[in-house]
């Protein structure tokens, strides 16, 4: 059916009409109110944590009491607490299920009965392009606000932690009471349609996390055993140039995308994808040049949405490529994207970064969070050394294996001579390999001839020494005149 | 309140004048006659080359400086003064005349330049100023110039602050000993004489730029301007040598320790010797360098020279190409002493910064590939990691062996053969039909093996780019008229022609 309205009047009133109608379906009565206090650790010094911050955000209530929330709220988080609406009343609430990779997570109240009354919301369908949607926005006395959008496109993108492409919603829709809160949830017909995580207030235009990723976490979630979104593990360019398409092997008229990466170990390795191959399909699907597909719901999209939302870890998935003027079918196990074994690990929540202090060297392992102390910009601004060993991680690194570097020194009597060094990679002490902060401390037991013999991968200094016996004797006082809870902190 | 304090504070000053200042003029009053007729202002139009479009040439804009007379019709200045002319006028005090001058010698690694004026006896007929020697600390100096611009000399007095190693800012990478004095050096000043007893101490050429320090300014001083005169004695400026080494300073009591050393506070450990450098073949990493030409070398690398702490790099400093530097060292628990022969800048070139030359390019299909070199990247707005890297870690890494030269993509002249190849500009080249690209001129060469298809793979990049022969000829053709390019490449960076 199609409405025209006749006059602006009469679109105010049907306007008016559905904001009552919106206020029927009682939004208050399956949101709550999450405070967090979050405290990220200090990964220049690793021994102790930063600043606290405290953020405000609306979760929604959903499946067994639990309430959903974008992960970045619960991030290092310290202290959580869920406040009813209009009541005030708060009870602590703890994380259930995260992924900050989708950005989602799972409360559960600590106290039993504290969302009693409350209603638990279903999820909407898939919204397609020009689906209207209604956000929410919170007045001071709790009182909720709707404002109608419409999803202006929907389409593959980042997401905030900087590893993953996900389905995304962008949404135009004025919330011009200016969000105070860091998040809310968005809906469509009473139910849930996505979790809104940003918004720009210039453009009117909100991004949001859509139905079909909230429903993979929750299905995922709930046998208790969380596996993630699946990962293939290549990258790939477009084919756009003709000569480069004849080149790599296609007739005229075929379309494709060149693989210029594989993961050794991953999912597209073990399938042996490899680097030049075309794809031409995936998933029954035809690839344009552009990496690309027609999409029987939301039209183009990018393949990486059929590799990582449409299938779960453990589905297979069937590609054509076309090598060397063969055109070949290759079989894929998607994989879960593990990032803890990643060489340069690119998000730590939740967890102390391992370090070792060894007569004045910190000592330890080169993450993301470690060179986002250089800003945002850090990829131009943080060493070149370590910038280029992020970026090369999977040439030279095995999974699981870390870079181990000494960021910087605390001056003692030990280390004249040594004050400037500053993230210097650590390849080998007392002639082990090192791999890990792990490996350094088993490393320390066995000094060379009474020293610790440290060796570096650039050439200046190269390597260095330190007396054992005086790193042993200095440690006490390195402890104390630094003010360090200890000297090291090494993960199982 | 305040009047009171101001007319104290200009008693102060007006008795301060009554004392000083008649002693003052009758000192400088009848030599400042005989130094102006000694010095000239520079006019100096330059041309600033664009390596964006190598092919053409770039616009002209006005310099200005001073030069002084040494004697037989040669007059000195600063290398960054006279450095990319198309046209060097010198106009005398007082002289209405601009006479065209031209650069007999150039020294950029220490920024000292030597001019002529052809065909114009007055210039040797012109008083000279003599050199004098190092001024002390704290003692008075004064600096004669053109600051500013301005067409009547100007005189500034400092006093000599600092005797020490300084980055040149003129090539970017050389650091020689440089005088800091109170006096502040400005625009115009550069290649002015500073004079004490009238004698020339040194030469004003450059200054301090920012908001940290005030008043300061710097000169070279006569050891530099004494060896720059020594080098081009044969005819030809050679310029600086290099020892080739890094070494690690040895001040920490383990490493001491650990190497076996005394405690007697000498000796820096060799980290890394420069492939094809003086000390290739002659140290190894993980000597200690005990001592040069039989100076003791302290654990931080310094040693005393005339009564002065110094880098022992200061020796190596005030020898010349093809000279020898003697050092003893101990290796493997032994000592021993080993003489080297010193050879020039090598490829430590690429990260200085380039003057009086043409840049070269070549223009393949609208694809423009340069050599890398200080210049090309200062212009550049996009730099991709890869070629960022092994600009820094080029002499650490010693890419220079197997890259004597960094090519890259340049830009891309858009052109329909090319339209998607954006991706890979600034990318360094790896191969050409798996023919491994490790200087400019084997680039040209493989663009220049006829084939059916040139494939072009870059550095840390696995998609490649390629090119149909039968397109290359059109595409050149359209390239050269549509961005009117002259030639389609320049391969050796031409010398300019003189002014």
């Amino acid at each position: 059916m199609k409405i025209v309205f006749p006059s602006r009047t009469a679109a105010l009133t049907l306007f008016a009409c559905a904001l009552v109608a919106v206020a029927a379906h009682g939004y208050e009565r399956s949101c709550v109110r999450v405070n967090s206090t979050l405290q990220s650790w200090n990964h220049h010094r690793p021994w102790q944590k930063g600043k606290t911050v405290n953020r405000q955000t609306f979760g929604v209530i959903v499946g067994d009491e639990q309430v959903l929330v974008p992960s970045t709220m619960v991030a290092d988080a310290t202290f959580i607490e869920l406040e009813r609406l209009g009541t005030g009343d708060t009870a602590r609430a703890e994380v259930e299920v995260v992924d900050y990779l989708a950005n989602l997570a799972l409360l559960r109240c600590e106290e039993a009965g504290f969302l009693d009354g409350l209603r638990a919301l279903s999820l909407s369908g898939q919204l397609k392009t020009g689906a209207a949607v209604e956000g929410v926005q919170f007045r001071e006395n709790d009182q909720i606000e709707v404002s109608r959008g419409r999803v202006k496109t929907v389409e593959v993108g980042g997401y905030p932690a900087g590893v993953s492409s996900l389905l995304l919603y962008r949404i135009k829709i004025d919330l011009s009471l200016g969000l105070r809160v860091q998040s809310t949830p968005i809906f469509r017909k009473g139910r849930l349609a996505g979790l809104l995580t940003a918004y720009n207030e210039a453009q009117k235009l909100a991004t949001a996390i859509p139905v079909p990723v909230i429903q993979q976490f929750l299905t995922d979630a709930e046998d208790g055993d969380y596996l993630g979104f699946p990962i293939a593990g290549f990258g790939f360019a477009d084919l756009l140039d003709p000569a480069l398409r004849r080149y790599a092997g296609l007739e005229n008229g075929q379309k494709g995308v060149y693989v210029t990466s594989v993961r050794p170990g991953s999912p597209a390795d073990l399938a042996d994808l490899q680097i030049g191959d075309v794809i031409v399909g995936v998933g029954g699907f035809a690839v344009d040049k552009r990496g690309e597909y027609e999409d029987p719901v939301y039209g183009r999209l990018a393949i990486s949405h059929l590799l990582s939302t449409r299938h779960r870890v453990g589905d297979l998935i069937e590609m054509t490529v076309v090598r060397a003027g063969e055109t070949l079918e290759l079989v894929m196990r998607l994989g879960a994207n593990d990032i803890g074994s990643w060489p340069v690990e690119p998000i730590i929540f939740d967890r102390a970064p391992p370090y070792v202090i060894v007569g004045g060297f910190i000592v330890q392992e080169l993450s993301r969070p470690f060179l986002a102390a250089w800003g945002s910009d850090w990829s131009d601004k943080a060493p070149r050394q370590l910038t280029r060993l992020e970026r090369k991680q999977w040439d030279i690194a095995e999974p699981d294996d870390k870079f181990v570097i000494i960021s910087s020194v605390l001056p003692s009597g030990l280390t004249i001579g040594y004050e400037q060094l500053r993230c210097e990679h650590l390849v080998r002490l007392n002639g082990q390999e090192i791999m890990s902060v792990k490996d350094v401390a088993e490393a320390l037991d066995k000094p060379v001839e009474g020293f610790h013999h440290f060796e570096f991968a650039d050439r200046s200094p190269g390597e260095l020494f330190l007396s054992a016996a005086q790193v042993e004797q200095a440690a006490p006082m390195i402890q104390q005149i630094y003010g360090l809870p200890a000297l090291g902190r090494v993960a199982d | 309140m305040p009047i009171v304090r101001n007319h104290l504070c200009l008693f102060i000053l007006f008795c301060g004048l009554l004392i000083y200042l008649p002693i003052a003029r009758a000192l400088d009053d009848e030599q400042l006659r005989n130094f102006q007729n000694c010095i000239v202002r520079i006019e100096a139009a330059k041309e600033a080359v664009d390596y964006r479009t190598p092919w053409n040439s770039g616009g002209v804009g006005r310099g200005y400086g001073t030069a002084f007379h040494i004697g037989g019709g040669r007059l000195m200045t600063n290398a960054h003064v006279v450095s990319n002319a198309r046209f060097l006028g010198l106009k005398k005090e007082g002289e209405a005349a601009l006479r065209q001058a031209r650069v007999r010698y150039i020294a950029h690694d220490c920024d000292l330049a030597l001019l002529e004026v052809e065909e114009d006896d007055s210039f040797e007929d012109m008083p000279a100023l003599e050199f004098g020697g190092l001024p002390s600390l704290h003692s008075t100096v004064e600096v004669l110039g053109y600051p500013i611009g301005g067409e009547r000399m100007s005189v500034t007095k400092g006093v000599v602050s600092r005797i020490e190693f300084r980055p040149y800012a003129h090539s970017g990478t050389d650091s020689h000993l440089a005088i800091q004095i109170d006096a502040a050096i400005n625009p115009g000043n550069s290649g002015g004489p500073v004079l004490q007893d009238g004698k020339v101490v040194g030469i004003a050429f450059q200054g301090v730029s920012g908001k940290i320090a005030q008043n300061t300014g710097y000169m070279i001083p006569m050891p530099v301007v004494n060896r720059f005169l020594t080098d081009l004695e044969d005819g030809v400026y050679d310029g600086y040598a290099e020892l080739g080494v890094d070494h690690f300073n040895l001040t920490n009591p383990s490493y001491r320790a650990r190497l076996g050393l005394p405690g007697n506070g000498l000796g820096v450990v060799v980290t890394s010797v420069l492939k094809g450098g003086s000390s290739d073949g002659a140290l190894e990493r993980g000597d200690v360098l005990l001592a040069i030409d039989g100076y003791p070398i302290a654990a931080d690398g310094r040693i005393l020279l005339d009564r002065d702490y110094v880098q022992l790099e200061e020796i190596v400093e005030r020898k010349f190409i093809g000279d020898k530097v003697t050092l003893a060292l101990a290796r493997d628990g032994r000592q021993e002493e080993t003489d080297i022969v010193l050879k020039g800048a090598g490829p430590y070139r690429i990260h200085t910064r380039r003057y009086d030359e043409r840049p070269r390019y070549l223009v393949f299909a609208g694809l423009v590939f340069q050599p890398v070199e200080h210049n090309l990247l200062a212009t550049a707005k996009q730099k991709p990691p890869e070629v960022m890297d092994m600009y820094a870690f080029y002499i650490q890494e010693e890419l220079y062996v197997d890259h004597p030269e960094i090519v890259v993509l340049s830009r891309i002249l858009p052109d329909p053969v090319n339209t998607h190849m954006d991706g890979f500009r600034m990318q360094v080249v790896d191969t050409v039909n798996d023919r491994r690209i490790g200087t400019f001129a084997e680039l040209d060469e493989a663009l220049r093996d006829p084939a059916p298809r040139y494939i072009i793979r870059f550095i840390g990049e696995s998609l490649p780019l390629v090119i149909e022969a039968g397109d290359v000829s059109e595409a050149d053709a359209r390239v050269a008229e549509q961005y009117q390019i002259p030639a389609m490449k320049r391969l050796e960076a031409v010398e300019r022609a003189e002014p």
